[in-house]
């Protein structure tokens, strides 16, 4: 028993606990933004259905993947996957990147079409990822992300406003 | 800005409880089990108050509900360690679960009892959960909760004026308890705005808070019952 | 490794990993999980009708993201306004009732053993078709015994019309049917009368805590609000005439208390106040009263008028000896009634609950009678509130198992036959009962006489129970069928509430039935698709059976939909010029309102009674018997036998039966067993809501008794007894005995224990004691329905 055998296992329990946090996360399907937005110049709301008249802007189901991907228009093998995973009776489990604490009242409605706060602000530069993001953009488990934004823009930052 | 407050109208209370279990609802408040509700544990946010007065034949009993009175002056917040109860700019004395550490001062601070401590965690199944109100959080074990005045639907109500681009009218913000309540015996709104029927009944002779004299100025007025009210003498 | 290290390497790789990344591993152990909900948080709403009890008040269910997540009451249903009560509130709880009967089940072990076996619904069906067809092929379809807990509606005559229609009179169904039949007497024929509430001022409510356990409470509780916000002067007053000081009494301008059972008593002697001052309505008593005044028959006989007899009989302190209620309260009360305008004496649901229930509401009828109460604003009056065509179907051979019976109870109806069946099938007569269906009813549990019904169901070949909770009779079912809670189902339903209009509310499916439950009537047509004659080939479902009956009320062209109270006003001002306003072109149209609103109703008659123009009124009021004696013509029983067998003093003359008051001839009885039990029916306690987790925690929350029964004793009786408060105490009848927690009530009058009713069922949230049990049997002497409230206890520590 010596020293190095301690750090040796301080290291063994760092390494598995991050790989535990920062695996990647398995999506089902590699989808690649920046096709999407700067090639064939979609709005973020053509996706995420609900972000501007709704509080949740939610991640896309089977039915708004396949309007366009129907068949296959593009050569990339995760069009395939999509597509195969379309026509299969399984459903889309996406793995939420932000997720919000179970406190937290937060309206994509009122700070998008409200607020006009862009989407990159949170999200950062979705359209340059040609992969999904592993980890948030801006940590929103972190309180004074918010209390920041609130702030510099002279919001209501009221603890009753957010926190019901 | 506006200054939320109730009025509770004892002529037209019937003491049917409907408010009790709308808020129960609306607020997600677990019901006790037998043993915590044995324990005298169970929470109400609005309560029911019962005082008989007087010796039968001659006999009178109130009853009252009780919500939280937001008041003017509120105890709890005062003694608050770590400010997770505060009185913001609209007069709610709000109640950050997420801030509390449950040193259950507040509740003590409180001479309406209008506060509950979560003695044991939530007792919801999965089957519940999936008809909770997705609009209010779920208290964990160890915090202190109250009635909010339905504060989450102000914030709705905000977003549905600022939608129609309009001011927020008082009529957008009501309360659970008001809207189920079957005699509408409970008004809501604007005590500030000095043509609102909240702020008109709570100028009115029949007009009167808990515990007047203690100094808290409860933001809830209650309208007393005619003088014969359930009084055997005719 | 030492341990000691080993806990100290464990530490600090605590410690840095907690630095590194607290709120990642606070969100990888779930503590920033977010909720079921993964959709966008739509919002939207279905308006409905509760069904948690009869009185169908409106509700309005909120959904995020299709999932129902809260109830709120339905602003524009005409009759609750927005309200409803604590147990409809929290009705979404039977929808995920621990409780539910989840699949069909059919019994394996023995009878009450609770072993069942799940088949699928094909197989449940065959077996019901089989026995239906066996029945049928022998030539005894009379031997299918339906019990529907409905009274109304179409789905009540969809059930009617199956039993009818398979060709067995046996068809029964829960009700008190005390006041219709008492309306029937005093009448002379089939009256429906209802009360003109919305009209009326004054409620003298006897024996009616009407806010809490009266047909409908949420009405009476919008009632109240209007009324008080009338102008001063014009408000209006409740007075409760009850025992007990409940929540209604204490919220009431005036609490009477008074002795229970002796509600048409005191009627009567206010009556005799009212003639002796002559405060009675002479021109109205001259036109409707039948038998008011002395007259001679051919004979030449001296016949003794109603009021002669009662100015006899029912002096004011013989009457407050009786009724407890001293003298001058009834003559102040007597004076109130006669001289304040828009007053009405309501009897209650409760307080008929004795042998003589219908005495009691007759003479409570015949105080808004002879004070000219008929056919006036905010009085009586004469009306059909079913708007449907109801057919009743022709005559079948065989004679039903359980009928009225001049011997015994010679207008048996509702409760009262089903309190009559368990007797028929134990001893077999006229014939065996084969198949007996029970349609969401419990009587195992509602009926006094539980122990005679668990034989007969012991007894039974097959019987079948619909439910969508376990019970204590689907527990002794042969199978079980699943039926859906109101939230699941397609329904027409009319409100049983004192709501003087036609009123039809719409119930609409909030989500798809749950598990594998189906609707008893979607069953019903199935079944009766495949085994009967007649048209039932007509309905696909269900659901296109109540669109036909939706197309009748479009068809017929009066009412309109739910509306706001300014189109309430214009609607029915146009139907007084002969114009109706549509918001729609047709049927389709009538039908998406109706869904979008939750109803239909007929406001034509607003206006019309207010201005008093009634269109059906009522003609006479028997104030003799002469209607009662007629019944018993050529029959070797005779009225007097009946009375004088149920212990009751006719007064003076045999012309006035109805008059009768109850004496306690068996002093054996009192003495043994010296308090009357006094039932509390708490609105917590309404439907099934002594089930509901929610409504254990509060029921009893104004006594502070939380998830068990109690007793209530005036405190005076107490300490004679010498019991204090919060003790256990034994509470003892002729039938049974409990062990109960005391609570000492000043607002209770002496010599009383009340007890709450509706609790003690069985289920997951099972607590406290089933009040029937003391009940030893009586029953109303015309009607059979259980005089529950004629119960007599003692109580010792």
């Amino acid at each position: 028993m010596n020293i190095r055998k301690i750090f040796l296992a301080i290291l063994l329990v760092l390494i598995a606990c991050s790989t535990i946090i920062y695996a990647k996360l398995p999506q089902p399907v590699e989808f690649n933004h920046n096709i999407h937005v700067i090639e064939v110049e979609m709005d973020c709301s053509d996706c995420h259905r609900y972000v501007i008249t709704d509080r949740k802007a939610t991640l896309p189901d089977k039915d708004v993947c396949s309007e366009c991907h129907s068949e296959i228009i593009g050569e990339s093998v995760e069009e395939q996957k999509l597509i195969a995973l379309l026509e299969s009776e399984r459903e889309f489990n996406w793995q939420r990147v932000y997720v919000l604490p179970k406190h937290v009242y937060f309206s994509h409605f009122r700070h998008v079409t409200l607020g006009q706060v862009s989407c990159q602000e949170c999200h950062g530069e979705m359209k340059e990822l040609t992969s999904p993001p592993d980890k948030p953009a801006v940590d929103i488990n972190d309180m004074d992300n918010c209390m920041n934004c609130h702030e510099d823009r002279q919001v209501n930052n009221d603890c009753l406003t957010c926190h019901t | 800005m506006a200054r939320w407050g109730m009025v509770i109208d004892l002529d037209k209370c019937v003491g049917c409880g409907t408010c009790m279990a709308s808020c129960r609802s609306e607020n997600n408040i677990p019901v006790a089990n037998k043993k915590i509700a044995l324990d005298g544990r169970s929470i109400f946010w609005m309560d029911m108050l019962t005082i008989t007065e007087g010796e039968y034949p001659n006999i009178k009993k109130r009853i009252m509900p009780r919500p939280c009175f937001h008041c003017e002056n509120p105890p709890c917040t005062k003694v608050c360690p770590v400010r997770a109860t505060y009185k913001n700019d609209e007069g709610l004395v709000g109640q950050i679960y997420h801030r509390c550490i449950g040193c259950r001062y507040c509740v003590n601070a409180c001479p309406y009892n209008a506060k509950y401590f979560n003695w044991y965690p939530p007792d919801i199944s999965e089957e519940q959960k999936r008809h909770m109100n997705p609009d209010v959080s779920i208290r964990s074990k160890g915090v202190v909760e109250k009635c909010s005045f339905c504060a989450h639907r102000l914030i709705r109500a905000r977003e549905k004026a600022a939608a129609e681009n309009r001011e927020l009218l008082e009529s957008d913000f009501t309360t659970a308890c008001q809207d189920n309540c079957p005699s509408h015996a409970i008004s809501f709104g604007d005590l500030d705005n000095p043509y609102s029927e909240v702020s008109q009944l709570s100028h009115s002779v029949r007009a009167f808070t808990l515990l007047e004299d203690i100094g808290t100025k409860p933001k809830v007025f209650y309208l007393t019952e005619g003088e014969k009210h359930g009084r055997f003498k005719i | 490794m030492e341990r000691r290290k080993f806990l100290k390497s464990i530490s600090i790789g605590g410690v840095s990993l907690s630095l590194l990344q607290l709120d990642a591993l606070a969100s990888a152990i779930g503590y920033h999980e977010e909720g079921p909900y993964n959709g966008p948080l739509l919002t939207s709403f279905v308006s409905t009708t509760c069904g948690a009890c009869p009185g169908g008040c409106g509700m309005r269910v909120r959904k995020v993201d299709n999932i129902p997540v809260g109830i709120d009451g339905n602003p524009i249903h005409p009759v609750s306004r927005g309200g409803l009560c604590p147990v409809g509130i929290s009705s979404l709880a039977f929808l995920i009732h621990p409780d539910r009967v989840k699949q069909p089940l059919l019994r394996t072990g023995p009878r009450g053993s609770n072993e069942f076996k799940p088949i699928p619904w094909e197989e449940a069906e065959n077996i019901l078709l089989e026995k239906l067809g066996k029945l049928k092929d022998a030539g005894i379809p009379e031997q299918m015994l339906f019990v529907d807990s409905r009274r109304s509606g179409p789905g009540f005559d969809l059930a009617r019309k199956f039993t009818h229609d398979f060709g067995s009179p046996n068809f029964y169904h829960s009700e008190n049917p005390n006041s219709s039949i008492a309306a029937n007497i005093w009448g002379g024929k089939d009256i429906d009368f209802v009360y003109d509430l919305e009209n009326a001022r004054s409620m003298f409510c006897f024996g009616a805590p009407v806010f809490e356990s009266g047909i409908n409470p949420v009405y009476y509780a919008s009632l109240r609000s209007r009324l008080s916000d009338q102008p001063e002067g014009k408000k209006g007053n409740f007075y409760i005439i009850d025992p007990r000081l409940s929540a209604s009494a204490a919220k009431a301008e005036r609490w009477v208390p008074i002795k229970p059972n002796t509600y048409g008593l005191l009627a009567l002697g206010m009556l005799n106040l009212i003639i002796k001052e002559e405060l009675y309505d002479a021109d109205v008593v001259d036109r409707l009263c039948v038998g008011f005044d002395d007259k001679t028959d051919n004979r030449g006989r001296k016949i003794e008028g109603f009021k002669s007899m009662v100015l006899k009989t029912y002096i004011p302190s013989f009457v407050a000896e009786k009724t407890e209620v001293p003298v001058d309260q009834i003559i102040t009360l007597a004076r109130l009634f006669a001289t304040s305008p828009g007053a009405i004496a309501i009897a209650g649901d409760v307080a008929t609950r004795t042998i003589d229930g219908v005495h009691q509401t007759w003479a409570i009828m015949a105080l808004n009678a002879i004070t000219g109460r008929f056919n006036k604003p905010g009085g009586i009056t004469n009306f059909n509130l079913n708007p449907f065509k109801t057919q009743t179907g022709g005559k079948l051979n065989a004679r039903p198992l359980v009928s009225s019976n001049k011997v015994k109870y010679p207008f048996l109806g509702g409760n009262g036959e089903i309190e009559s069946l368990p007797d028929r099938i134990l001893s077999n007569s006229p014939y065996p009962i084969e198949l007996m269906i029970f349609n969401n009813v419990n009587p195992i549990y509602d009926s006094p006489n539980s122990s005679r019904f668990r034989q007969a169901l012991q007894n039974i070949p097959f019987s079948v129970a619909f439910s969508s909770l376990h019970n204590e009779t689907t527990a002794l079912a042969d199978l079980i069928l699943p039926d859906c809670t109101f939230l699941e189902k397609n329904d027409l339903v009319l409100p049983n509430s004192d709501f003087s209009h036609q009123v039809v509310g719409l119930t609409q499916p909030i989500v798809e039935p749950l598990y594998e439950s189906r609707q008893a009537d979607d069953v019903l047509l199935t079944i009766g698709r495949k085994a009967l004659a007649g048209n039932w080939k007509k309905w696909d479902s269900y659901k296109s059976y109540i669109e036909e009956k939706a197309d009748e009320l479009y068809k017929a062209g009066t009412g309109s939909v739910f509306s706001d109270q300014f189109k309430i006003s214009f609607d029915s001002l146009l139907a007084e010029r002969g114009w109706r306003r549509t918001e729609f072109k047709d049927f389709s149209g009538f039908l998406k309102q109706v869904k979008k609103t939750g109803g239909w109703w007929d406001a034509s008659q607003l206006r019309k009674r207010q201005q008093g123009r009634f269109t059906a009124t009522i003609d006479k009021f028997y104030l003799d018997s002469k209607y009662l004696h007629s019944m018993f013509q050529g029959s070797k029983t005779k009225l007097i036998d009946l009375i004088d067998a149920a212990g009751l003093e006719t007064g003076t003359n045999t012309e006035y039966m109805l008059g009768a008051y109850r004496d306690f001839k068996n002093e054996d009885e009192q003495s043994q067993y010296p308090l009357a039990l006094y039932t509390m029916e708490p609105t917590t306690t309404r439907g099934d809501g002594g089930r509901l987790d929610g409504m254990a925690d509060m029921i009893g929350h104004y006594e502070y008794i939380k998830w068990r029964s109690w007793v209530e004793l005036n405190p005076e009786t107490a300490s004679a007894l010498g019991l204090s408060d919060r003790q256990m105490v034994w509470v003892e009848s002729a039938s049974g005995k409990q062990k109960l927690i005391l609570i000492i009530n000043p607002g209770l009058i002496p010599e009383v224990a009340a007890i709450p009713a509706g609790i003690g069922k069985q289920g997951s949230f099972q607590f406290g004691e089933n009040i029937v049990e003391f009940h030893s049997g009586e029953r109303e002497i015309f009607t059979g329905m259980p005089a529950i409230s004629e119960t007599r206890v003692k109580i010792y520590a």
